[in-house]
């Protein structure tokens, strides 16, 4: 194993009274996914499994114990929602059904809508939004392809999957997120 | 015959288009025909799920939609499609509300989903529709003398349940087709551990690690190659190999069907065998049998 690395999200700080929002584990718990998180007894059979921690110092642990106690700028706005790896492993293990990998999913949709997203996140919406995919197909490809005897590829139809996009309302999620990088330019 | 339209995805038809091919010359010579499902857009996986899931949910039931006007079951074979076409199918069958949401989405375009459609990953096909033994007298030329190590996919074989043809129980079929094949399956540590694929839009290197971690346990474990069943993962384990940090030894990653077709008497060019980033000629060295 590598020499871990220190990241921002362990949170080293006192946590102060005015941070702490108090009914943040109850609007994470009512969303589709976030109902686990209540049932969680921070005994961090998912931090033993996660292969995230096992190269960096990541512990979905601390991660929920952030949510329960209520330190919601410091998770909506830090890096610690968006380096797991979505591998469920922790579901598989968690005696409680947290099903952590579905409460990140609430809390990574929270932190998008505020303008928070990771930014290679949003690249690659971006890119679903302008193609309908996220690789773009190139002569070479269609070369590979007609070699192997598969059809050639065509584009989905883009205007159609713009509008159920734009209905769903991902525009105004990236648009929050390109805001955002704006100001930090 | 059982039938499926194939969702090709994003990642495989364009980077891995030889994991497509040797899919469909596979299955078409084990008796499932499969034809393609057009139009489809990119299932919104990871990266369109964590920013806004209302739009996941309308991208899925989209190609949920469009197989069920070809009226047959899908066939994915990304783990992340293969994953979240099962999950955005779950919640949509589970909520009203949530259906009716993307149906009224979809309803624009003359779409709708109507629960019928079920999904499919490749080891499902292997574990619902086809039995070891008709594979086993489907073999021509069986291995002999390779140890190779099965790499499942998270999104592939996760939640271990009856949704992944698993019943609770850690995933078995891609060693028990390596033995069928005449393959010897090795054990190692850390087996059903991510491959570090999902990590590249956050920290490329970070994701890196941890797939590197895993090729070592692989070689340690004495395995002469990897065989996968996502082409996601079977990107990344290549990938990781080519930085030069695990010396000059490269194990050569391949896709089931890749392995599979050869002993089935499949030819290599059908397969996409020269594709390979890492040449598989170790592995293809150890059949038996007259080839061709």
């Amino acid at each position: 194993m590598e020499e871990t690395e220190k990241r921002s999200y362990r949170g080293d700080f006192p946590v102060r009274d005015e941070d702490v929002k108090a009914s943040f584990k109850y609007n994470v718990a009512d969303m589709v996914g976030g109902e686990g998180l209540l049932r969680c007894l921070k005994c961090g059979a998912c931090s033993g499994g996660c292969p995230v921690g096992a190269v960096i110092d990541y512990r979905p642990r601390k991660v929920l114990g952030n949510v329960l106690l209520g330190l919601k700028d410091e998770v909506l706005s830090t890096d610690q929602i968006w380096l797991c790896a979505a591998c469920f492993t922790c579901e598989e293990r968690c005696v409680q059904q947290v099903n952590f990998t579905d409460v990140v999913t609430v809390l990574r949709n929270m932190a998008s809508k505020e303008g928070h997203a990771a930014q290679g996140y949003v690249k690659m919406a971006e890119m679903v939004r302008q193609n309908g995919r996220v690789s773009a197909r190139t002569g070479l490809v269609d070369k590979m392809r007609e070699q192997l005897g598969l059809p050639p590829l065509h584009d989905p139809d883009i205007t159609q999957l713009q509008g159920i996009m734009k209905a769903a309302g991902l525009n105004e999620v990236l648009a929050a997120n390109q805001k955002k990088e704006v100001e930090s330019d | 015959m059982k039938e499926y339209v194939l969702f090709r995805g994003c990642v495989t038809p364009v980077r891995l288009p030889a994991y497509e091919a040797a899919t469909i010359a596979v299955l078409e010579k084990l008796g499932i025909n499969i034809s393609p499902l057009n139009n489809t857009n990119c299932c919104g996986a990871q990266y369109i799920e964590s920013l806004n899931e209302n739009a996941f949910l309308a991208l899925g039931g989209r190609i949920l939609a469009l197989a069920e006007n070809e009226g047959k079951d899908i066939l994915a074979i990304c783990g992340a499609c293969a994953g979240s076409l099962k999950h955005v199918k779950m919640l949509l069958d589970r909520r009203k509300r949530a259906r009716a949401d993307v149906n009224s989405l979809l309803d624009r375009d003359g779409l709708q989903y109507t629960r019928k459609v079920e999904v499919k990953h490749l080891l499902d096909v292997f574990e619902q529709d086809l039995t070891l033994s008709s594979l086993e007298s489907a073999i021509t030329n069986p291995y002999t003398n390779i140890r190779l190590a099965a790499h499942y996919g998270c999104h592939v074989s996760r939640p271990f349940d009856d949704m992944n043809s698993t019943s609770g129980k850690v995933p078995t079929i891609i060693d028990s087709i390596i033995r069928v094949a005449g393959g010897w399956p090795v054990k190692y540590e850390g087996k059903f551990r991510c491959c570090g694929a999902p990590l590249l839009a956050m920290d490329d290197k970070l994701a890196s690690k941890v797939g590197i971690e895993k090729i070592r346990s692989i070689k340690e474990a004495g395995a002469e190659g990897i065989v996968t069943a996502c082409a996601y993962c079977n990107i990344q384990l290549s990938q990781v190999q080519l930085g030069g940090r695990l010396g000059k030894s490269r194990m050569p990653v391949i896709t089931l069907p890749q392995f599979l077709g050869p002993s089935l008497g499949i030819l290599d060019e059908e397969l996409g065998m020269h594709m390979n980033r890492i040449s598989p000629s170790r592995i293809l060295e150890s059949l038996t049998g007259v080839r061709y």
